[in-house]
This record gives C-alpha cells, structure tokens and sequence, in this order.
C-alpha cells in the first residue's frame, strides 16, 4: 500500500503555516489529513478482529506518523495535527449526524453515547449535534473551553495530550474540562 | 452571557468546588452578595459537575473512524439491490466488511452477498487472480468449501455471492469454551477434507483461521475465503508488511491489528517465503490446537512478539498443559502439524486426514467400549459421549433454520440422498439427531422445524441470457420448447422467436418490421398466433412453429399499441382475444371461430377503465380468465364461463396487476398472475375459487407474465432489471444547450417525476429505492436525499411544491383507491385531503397556495376539481374533461384530458386552459401527454417519443410557436411510465427527466414446478 495522503514534506509545511497564523493552511490540510485518515480508517476496520477493537489514538497516530515528516518534525507538531484531526472527527460525525436527521430512516447505524453508562435519554445523533451546537455556542465566550472539548470528546486525546496540543498546562486543561463538561451537561439534559 | 460574567462565572465556580457543604455556601453568599442571578448559575454549573459523572468521557471517535471507514462503500441497507440481489439483512461481520443475507432474485434463492473493500480490488491483476482461484476451489463442489455463485460488480462495489450459511464461525465457537477432543476431531477432519480437495486443485488458502471456517448448526463445516488472502496478501510477504507497519509504530500502538492473522501464520509465512500447501497443514493445526487448548499454539503480547515465537525453533506447549487426559497420538498429530521446518510437517492435508480419521476412528471404538462399562471421569470418552448432546441443545435453539434453501440449490452429488433423508427425519420427529455416513465423515443430520417452503424443489433458471428486450413467454403445450417477443440482439422490433428448453439458438418465426408480440400456441404446438402491431392497422396473425408463411386471422379494430392479447382454446376451434368496438376504446373480450370466422362478443369492460386485457382458457376450456381494470392501476381477475355469461370477480382488492400475461395452474384451481401489492410487480397466486392472493415464494420482484406448460411441470416468467434515474440537461432558458446530460438523481431502482421546488433549491421525486414508490426529496444537486413518506404499499407519486416551498402535494395509492395527500417538505405526518371512493390525482396549488387544483373521476367522468388546501369540499372546475393538472398560474389552470390507455394514441392529447376567472377552456398545446408535458411561463416542455426511432424532449414557444428540441434521447432508454415525466427548473436553465438506464429482460424458467 502506498502513501496517498499527500508528501509528508508539504503536510509538515502546512502545519508549520497554520502555527505561524496562516489560516488558509488549515484548509489546504483539512482534506489531505480527511483523505489519509479515510484510507487508515477503512484499512483498521477491514483488520479488525470481532475480539479487538481500536485503540482510540491509534488511528491519528498512524496519520501523523504517515504524514508528518520525521525527521525535521518539532514536537508541537503533534500536538497540532492531533487538533487539526479533532476537528475534522467533529465535523465528519456533524456532517453525518445531520444527514441522518434528514434521513430519519436508513444509512448507517452508529450510536454515539456521550457517556459509558446509560441515563442520558436522547438519540444519539440529536446528542451529537446538541453537543456541537453547544459548543458553537461556547466558543463565542470561551474558546479555549470549546478548544478543549473539541479535543478530549471529538478527538478523544488525554488531558495531557491536550495541554500539549495547547500548549498550556495541564492543570488548566483539567479546570477547564471540568467546566465545560458541567455547562454543557447543564444545557444538554 | 458576557464574556466579563462568564469569567466571572468560572472562577466562583472553580473557588467553590475548592470547599465543601457550610463552607461553600458561606462562600457563595459572600462572594454572590446581592447577585442572586450569579448565584443561581454558579450553583446549578456545581449541581451539574457533580451529577455529570461519565458524561463525555466516551470521545465520538470511534463513530467517526467507523464513518471515516465506511463512507466509500457505505452499508447497504435492508431492501437495497446490488445487481440482482436484494439485501434482506446482515449476516455478520467478515474479517473483509459485513456479509449480507440477500436474495438472488432471478434465481429465487437467498445467498450471503459480501462486499470487497475497494482497495481489494484496485490491482486488477490481483482482482483476476483472486477470482480464478476462487473459482477454481468453489467449482471443486466439495461440502465442506463454500460454493462461490457470482463474483460480480454493480457500480463502484465489488462483490461476492456465496451459498448462505446458517451457522456460526469457529472464532465463535472457540469463545464459548474449549471444545471435546470428538468433536474439535471432526471439525479438523472436514477442513482437511476440504484442504485435500483444494490442493489436489492446485489452490492453497493461505489464510485459515478460526474466522475462516464456518460451522452450521448440524454440525457440518463450511471453508469460506479461498483465495482471498491472494488479494490481501502483500508481495513481501507478512512479516515484511509488519516489519513495514511497524517501521511507523502499528504493530506497537495498536496490537489488535494484525493480531488476528498472525497467530495461524506458518513460519514460511512469517519470513515472507512462498507459501505451499504445507502452510495451510501449519495453520489447520494451529487451528486444532486451539480448539482443545482454548489458546493459539504461539502467542505473545504483540504481534511481533507472536511472530517471534513462531519464528523461534521452540514447539508449541504441549495441549496435554490445557487438556489434560488428551490422547497421546493426538499430541503427536499436532506437534508434526505443527513442525517448524516444512520438510517435517505432513506433507499434504490428504496424510494429515488420514491419521485424523483414524484416531477418531480408534476412539469412537474406545467409547463404544466405555458405554458399555460403567463411566469412567476419562476426559476422552466423556468429550466423545458429550457431542450428540451439544448438538441436540443447539437444533433446539435453532430450530428455524434456513439450510433447506442451500439444500434446494446446489448440493455436492453425496450430500442429496443425506439431505432427503433429513426431510424424512423431519416429519418423522423434529429433534432427532441422526447419524449418516456420507462420503468421508459423519455428519449430524437434524430437523429444520418443518418449515420447508413449498418452492425448495423449484429448480429456477434463466432461459435466455441474450440481449435485447423479451417479452411475452409462452410455453409451448408440452413444456419443451418456449415462444417469445425479442428485439434481437440488435435491437431491432420485436418478432416471435421459439426456442427449446434447455440448449440451443431461438428460432426466429417472424420478420415484419412492424411489432409481433403476445404469441400464444395452438393446443397442438403446431402454430403460433400472435399480434401484429402494424402502422396501417393491428391484427391476430398465425405462423408455423417450425417457420413457414404466416396468414393473418383477423383485423382487430384497437389501436392499442402493446396489450393485446389472444389464447387458443384447449379444443382449437376458438380464440379469445381482447378488442375494442372503437379504435382508442378500452377493450373486451372476445371469441372468435377458427372454423366459421364468427366473432362473439364475451365481456363488456367498463367505460374510462384500462379495459378487459389477457384472455386465457382454463385446462378444460370451460372458463377464460381476464384482468379487468377498474382505472389506472386497480385492477382484478376476473373468470367468466367461455360459453358466454357473467363475468365473476377472483380477486376483489383492486390493485395493479400486470397486463403481460397470467395463466392457470394445470388443475384449473389456481391462477397465477402479476400484481403490485406492496412493493414491485411479482407474480402472485389465487385460488379460482377466490380468497387471498398469495405471493410465489423465492420468484421475487419485477417479474410478470407467467405462463405454464399443459403438464403443468414448467412455470416460465418475465424478470425485468430496470433501472431509472433522473438525468438533468440544459433548459429552454440555456445559453449552452450543447452541454451533456448527466445523470443526476440516481439509485440502483428507480427515480422519477422530478419537480423542483420554488426557490430552485430541492428536487421532490418518486423513487422506489426504498422498496415501494414514495416521495423523496434532494437538493438540486441531487445530493442528501430524505424520504418524505412511508406507504410501503402502492404507487406514490406527482409531488408538487406548494408556492412558499414548505409542503408537497401528491397523489398515492396505498389502498386500492387514489388520493391527493400533503406533506410538509421537511418531512412530519402525512395528510389524506381526499377521502371520496374515486380516482383523486395529480394536484397543483394556487398560486397563492390556498387551492389544490386535482383531476377527480369522482363525478362519473374525468374533470379538474379544486378544494381548499387545508382540506375541504371540493367543488368541479372543469366542464369539458380533465385528467391530470399541469400548472397554476394567477390567470389560468393548465391541464391534461384523459386517455383511455396510456398507450393509445387518441385525440386527448395535448394541454387545455381554462382563465380561473371565468371563461372558455381551450386548447394551447396539441402533442404530449398527461405526464409528459411541464408547463413553463413561456411554453410547453414535452417528451415526443416518436416511437420508436427518435425520442426527444422538446420546448414550445407560445409567443412564437417554434419547437425546439432540448434532449435527444437514446431510444433504448426513454420508456413509457416513470421514465417520461419531466421537469424545467424555476429560471428554465435545466430540465430534468427520467431515463431508463438499464431494462434487461429474461425469461426464467421453474422446473418441478407441480
């Protein structure tokens, strides 16, 4: 299998002008990362065994090991191209949620459970997008709270990794999560 | 909130999280002084933390990777169609994307489909490969291989229809507990069996694994995959791919991944060598091993560590570690299996089949031995009594199922006698366990519960494989040869063909350039009559079924251009036949004398209906049987005595039933015929004697005109593939006209009557994707389709936007009676706005959206009547007939009048107005038809089928009364019905209409239909 998700050479650059401020970047790196985690992903679930599942990083791991040129790579990279990866996962599961509202019946099943255990009530997708919709909502008066929910739910990194992503301690990642989790559950439920 | 709150907000909320009970709320009164809004939401953010326990904690990833992985070849759905199956559910989850339970529809049986991920198949080369080996390993016909039917591919998919197997995999089994040393033997000794056979064809697996072999519930095992791994398998073999994939850390970060193969992996494998037979002897005792001890041979904690230690010249442990008291020859069985250097191993499956039976065959005697002493806690003897036991709990629980259709088709020569001796068992008593030597092992043998459809003897072929359209099958009195309407392969106008059953090229008995259709046999076989659709007139002609010259019999004053129909009398002196008194009137029955020319009038169809269509005799002459058709689409049987009489109803609920044939059962108790009752048209059975219609079991959809022979052993049946889709071309109002349609709206099943909404944004369409004919919408991309009604049963159609976008009005017909309906945009409950027991159809709104403006035959005759929108009583429009509404405008009410048969040409084509002021209706418009015409502010856009040479979509000009043609259509592809309707976007840069890109036609045929 060859690489198709773009030289590793200009993923790296275009990260590097994302952090330097350049926002076209993130568009120009938006489809490239869709496009390789869209072949890694269907390569996982074609391997996958019924009695293993996904690790939850694995896959944007592979990504970056894939696309990011090692060699000159700067350790924040990581932490960037894990955030450009959260959200494209959000706006893939928003785009698919809202085509399934409009669907009502049929396409495919997945149910996404804001939580391990059951109580929360909702239909899946109506959750997914109540959560996005909130979040909308929350970058308006905090954007680093939306930041972090972004990153822990939508791109499911540790509190650790996403301190590292941005690039702030993670005792305010901690803080930060804390609050945001009890806002939106607040207007969610 | 501010921003200024919002932090303000937060750092009480973090302050007061610090402290607990009396402390925090001293806090809070404190810092919250006087702000009794601050301190509400403080308090509630607290309440919220502290009930918020798991929430969020599950990331939505792994539903994204799920939707990342799956977009490009999205799941199919229950009802979808790939090529011609028809998804009926999932069997499970294969190690290359789900398997799907589906039903061959041209063959009538149920087969698992199982989608290839398109990166399988980009090697082409690697494709070729897969498939000839796949082949070569299914045509071996062994019970214990998968039987591969189709390796085929619709669209971008890729796919592989195999024999359904209900059962479980190994890897599931496995997970249930270790299994008895008798029982892990005969699963060993039916996949060597397998192996054996392959091999001997040259083929190796290369891939088997637990996941890889099946296990029915009667204890039979099933090898799937062969050669599959051809196509996953990389060039450097798999320890290079994992050294590969390891080079970017997979192996490391996620050891699940490649886990599940490289535990059966052979060492050969491992280090990337060519694999041989030897490989699959390596993995078969991999897999033994397992079986009994509960664990892989070499295992580790990544899949590095699993190849090393496979790799490693140290053995596998000993199985005696797990099971203790497993028989010594087994240990050394496995261990030579298992051997590291390939020169040590078994050197073919056939060796390793032998010494298994033969241990199986020592310790079935041992366990006679045993039964007949007093029990022993031996390990073996209880793991061999255990078996049959295991087996009678699993038939209890699995007492549906579904092997009698496996059975039904294509069982290995061996097995036949064994499976009738299972139906045997099965009326005798449902539970036993039987035991039967067949061929090279024993297998259990047990009861399906008796639910054996009546269709598993059925033996359903296709006749004909050629191209071209068919139509009209008719076999011949002694079943052995058929006659029928074929274009030829070169699409020219259909003639009568006869062919025998079975091999050999048609016979081609006519060569008119006018249409021959509806042959029908003289009772001696020895002429075929047929209709004659000629420009200067239709008539019944008759020509020798070995060829000669053909004569006409009579003239027929119908122009009808395809129904018409005739049928020999079983005493070959009469034929019925179906005319009208007036050229474009609906047609009766008629009798004519062969011997006197006399025509006798039998059945007087009702006035404005489809007419009296599809004589056919009863086996004793006594009855002819027709379809009588009340409107458009509702229809019944109806028999009445060939001597002359009243007509008595068979059926009596009205649905649509198929003008292309029906004929009797041999016994004159059934009819069989073609009919829509929910879903597509599929021949149905009835009894003459009335009561419900019953479908064919395993004929499925799109099939029609039935006919079977005198004996009554052969059934012979139109299958149809069709598929339409809604294309878009430029305009009236286009600057380019040059620009190619493109294929627009499409499924694998049909899509029409497209009309825009008005801002231009959405396209309302009929679609059948769904599994019945409901109203859909999409973008004007024709992307994000949403299903906007759910009869489930009847035609839908004719969505018409409402002036401010936000409903669509339609008609239906999921009862036997047609009604306008509403239904908002985006969706919500369906509204019924008529109720009248009349044909209510085609509605358009006002312009200020207050009417519905619909054609009704609710007054006796077909006029426009409007109601309010809301629903209400609505009053007459037109005084001069109207069928179907076209448009609204604030000045005038366009509309259709009615013909008599959608087919006959006759005088009530074109397009009336009618000023909604007051005023005379006149005629604006003199060609197309009802459903054919869109009504633009500056024109008409109508279909000019110019049968059957030209068809185009045309514009007229009002103003200047030009004609200009729009779409040159493919003349193969522009049929009547769905395909013809048509729709100009609200600024006239594009027209979108329906095409019909696939119509093939087969003749099948059933053997041992009685």
């Amino acid at each position: 299998m060859t690489d198709e998700g773009g030289s590793p050479q200009g993923v790296t650059q275009l990260l590097e002008r994302w952090r330097g401020g350049d926002e076209a970047a993130l568009g120009e790196l938006l489809p490239l990362v869709e496009q390789e985690l869209r072949r890694l992903a269907r390569a996982y679930m074609r391997r996958e065994r019924a009695d293993h599942t996904l690790q939850p990083t694995a896959l944007v791991n592979e990504a970056y090991l894939r696309m990011i040129d090692q060699r000159g790579a700067r350790w924040q990279n990581r932490a960037q191209f894990f955030g450009v990866a959260a959200q494209l996962m959000r706006r893939v599961l928003v785009d698919h949620a809202r085509a399934r509202r409009a669907q009502k019946r049929g396409g495919t099943q997945f149910s996404v459970s804001l939580c391990h255990a059951d109580g929360v009530g909702l239909q899946p997708d109506a959750d997914l997008l109540a959560v996005h919709e909130a979040l909308e909502e929350l970058a308006k008066i905090d954007p680093q709270q939306e930041r972090v929910v972004e990153l822990r739910f939508f791109g499911g990194l540790s509190i650790e990794e996403t301190a590292e992503a941005l690039g702030v301690g993670h005792a305010t990642v901690e803080r930060e999560w804390k609050m945001a989790r009890a806002w939106l559950r607040g207007r969610l439920t | 909130m501010d921003v200024g709150r919002w932090q303000k907000t937060k750092s009480l909320f973090h302050d007061a999280l610090e402290r607990e009970g009396a402390a925090r709320a001293a806090f809070l009164d404190a810092a919250c002084a006087g702000d009794a809004g601050l301190r509400r939401e403080v308090e509630a953010l607290i309440a919220a933390h502290e009930e918020s326990g798991e929430f969020l904690d599950a990331p939505a990833y792994e539903a994204a990777t799920a939707i990342l992985a799956d977009e490009r070849v999205p799941a199919l759905t229950e009802g979808r169609r790939l090529g011609h199956y028809r998804i009926v559910g999932v069997v499970g989850e294969g190690g290359m994307g789900k398997v799907y339970r589906a039903l061959d529809e041209r063959l009538g049986r149920e087969v698992a489909l199982k989608l290839l991920a398109d990166s399988f198949v980009r090697d082409a080369d690697r494709l070729r490969r897969f498939k000839q080996e796949a082949r070569a390993a299914s045509s071996l016909n062994h019970p214990n291989i998968l039987t591969i039917h189709e390796i085929g591919e619709e669209g971008e998919r890729n796919y592989i229809a195999t024999e359904l197997i209900e059962g479980e995999t190994l890897r599931r089994r496995i997970a249930r507990g270790r299994l008895p040393v008798g029982e892990a033997l005969d699963l060993s000794i039916q996949v060597a069996s397998a192996l054996a056979a392959a091999h001997g064809a040259g083929v190796v697996h290369r891939d088997i694994k637990p996941e890889n072999v099946m296990v029915r519930a009667d204890g039979y095992v099933k090898v799937v995959d062969f050669g599959l791994a051809k196509l996953t398998e990389r060039g450097a073999g798999a320890r290079a791919a994992a050294r590969e994939a390891g080079g970017w850390s997979l192996v490391s970060t996620s050891p699940g991944v490649v886990m599940g193969t490289v535990a059966y992996m052979s060492p050969e494998q491992a280090r990337g060598a060519d694999v041989d037979e030897r490989t699959d002897v390596w993995s078969l005792g991999a897999l033994l091993y397992e079986m009994i001890a509960g664990c892989a041979p070499f295992h580790g904690g990544s899949a590095n560590d699993v190849l090393t230690s496979i790799l490693s010249t140290e053995p596998a442990a000993p199985l005696a570690r797990y099971a203790p008291g497993v028989p010594e020859r087994l240990e050394e069985i496995v261990s030579k299996t298992l051997a590291k250097e390939r020169e040590e191993r078994y050197q073919s499956a056939k060796d390793l089949l032998v010494d298994l039976k033969r241990l199986r065959q020592k310790l079935e005697v041992r366990a006679e031995i045993e039964r007949s002493a007093p029990p022993e806690p031996a390990e073996v003897s209880a793991a061999v009594h255990a078996r049959p036991a295991a087996l009678t709990d699993e038939t209890v629980a699995r007492t549906t199922d579904g092997g009698a259709s496996d059975a039904a088709t294509r069982p290995a020569p061996a097995v036949v006698a064994a499976r009738g001796g299972k139906r045997a068992l099965l009326v005798a008593t449902s539970l036993a366990v039987a035991l039967a030597v067949v061929g090279f092992g024993l297998y259990k043998l047990r009861g399906t519960g008796g639910s054996k459809p009546p269709a598993a003897a059925w033996k359903i072929t296709p006749l004909t494989s050629f191209a071209g359209g068919k139509a009209d099958p008719a076999l011949s009195p002694d079943g052995q040869q058929i006659a029928f309407a074929w274009t030829g392969v070169g699409n020219d106008t259909l003639d009568i063909y006869v062919k025998l059953i079975g091999e050999g090229t048609p016979l081609r008995l006519t060569t008119n350039p006018a249409r021959d259709m509806s042959p029908a046999w003289s009772p001696d076989g020895r002429h075929v009559a047929f209709i004659r659709y000629a420009p200067e007139g239709n008539s019944l002609m008759t020509v020798p079924s070995l060829g000669g010259s053909e004569r006409k019999l009579v003239s027929l004053t119908s122009t009808g251009a395809f129904y018409l129909s005739a049928a020999w009398s079983p005493d070959g002196k009469e034929m019925a036949i179906t005319d009208s008194d007036l050229p474009s009137g609906p047609t009766s029955i008629f009798l004519i004398s062969l011997e006197t020319g006399e025509r006798r009038r039998l059945t007087t169809s009702l006035p404005q209906s489809g007419g009296d269509l599809v004589p056919r005799f009863s086996p004793d002459g006594r009855w002819v049987a027709f379809t009588r058709s009340r409107s458009t689409a509702v229809d019944d049987i109806y028999v009445v005595p060939a001597a002359g009489g009243e007509p008595r109803a068979v059926t009596t609920d009205g649905r649509e039933i198929s003008a292309s044939g029906l004929d009797w059962t041999a016994d004159g108790r059934e009819i069989i015929f073609s009919s829509r009752r929910g879903g597509l048209f599929g021949l149905w059975r009835v009894s003459v004697a009335g009561g419900t219609p019953e479908p064919m079991p395993g004929i499925g959809e799109n099939t029609f005109a039935p006919t079977i022979s005198r004996r009554g052993d052969h059934l012979a049946y139109l299958y149809r593939k069709l598929d339409y889709n809604i294309w878009r071309a430029p305009g009236p109002n286009a600057a380019n006209r040059d620009a190619p349609p493109t294929r627009h709206v499409a499924s694998t099943r049909g899509e029409g009557s497209p009309r825009y909404s008005p801002d231009g944004q959405r396209i309302a369409f009929a679609s059948d994707r769904s599994g019945n004919l409901e109203i859909w919408t999409c973008d004007a991309e024709g992307g994000s389709p949403a299903q906007l009604t759910r009869f489930d049963n009847g035609q839908t159609g004719s969505p018409r936007w409402s002036p401010d976008g936000q409903r669509i009005a339609f008609d239906a017909r999921p009862t036997d009676n047609s009604d306008v309906y509403v239904v908002g945009a985006d969706g919500g409950a369906v509204r019924r706005l008529t109720s009248e027991k009349a044909a209510d159809i085609m509605p358009v709104w006002s312009t200020d959206g207050q009417w519905l403006y619909f054609g009704s035959d609710r007054g006796g005759d077909w006029q426009i009547w409007k109601m309010p929108a809301g629903g209400g009583e609505p009053v007459q429009v037109t005084k001069g007939g109207g069928f179907g509404t076209l448009s609204a405008t604030d000045e005038f009410l366009y509309y259709s009048r009615r013909n008599a048969l959608p087919t006959n040409k006759s005088s009530a084509t074109g397009a009336w107005r009618l000023p909604l002021a007051g005023g005379e209706e006149e005629r604006v418009f003199d060609q197309g038809t009802t459903g054919t015409m869109f009504i633009t502010p500056g024109g008409v856009c109508f279909f000019d089928p110019a049968f059957p040479t030209a068809p185009t979509i045309k514009f007229y000009n009002f103003a200047s009364r030009q004609v200009t043609t729009l779409v040159t259509l493919d003349p193969a592809k522009s049929g009547a019905a769905l395909g013809s309707r048509l729709a100009v976007s609200p600024d006239g840069l594009w027209v979108l209409y329906s095409q019909m890109d696939q119509n093939d036609y087969e003749i099948m045929l059933v053997e041992n239909f009685r």
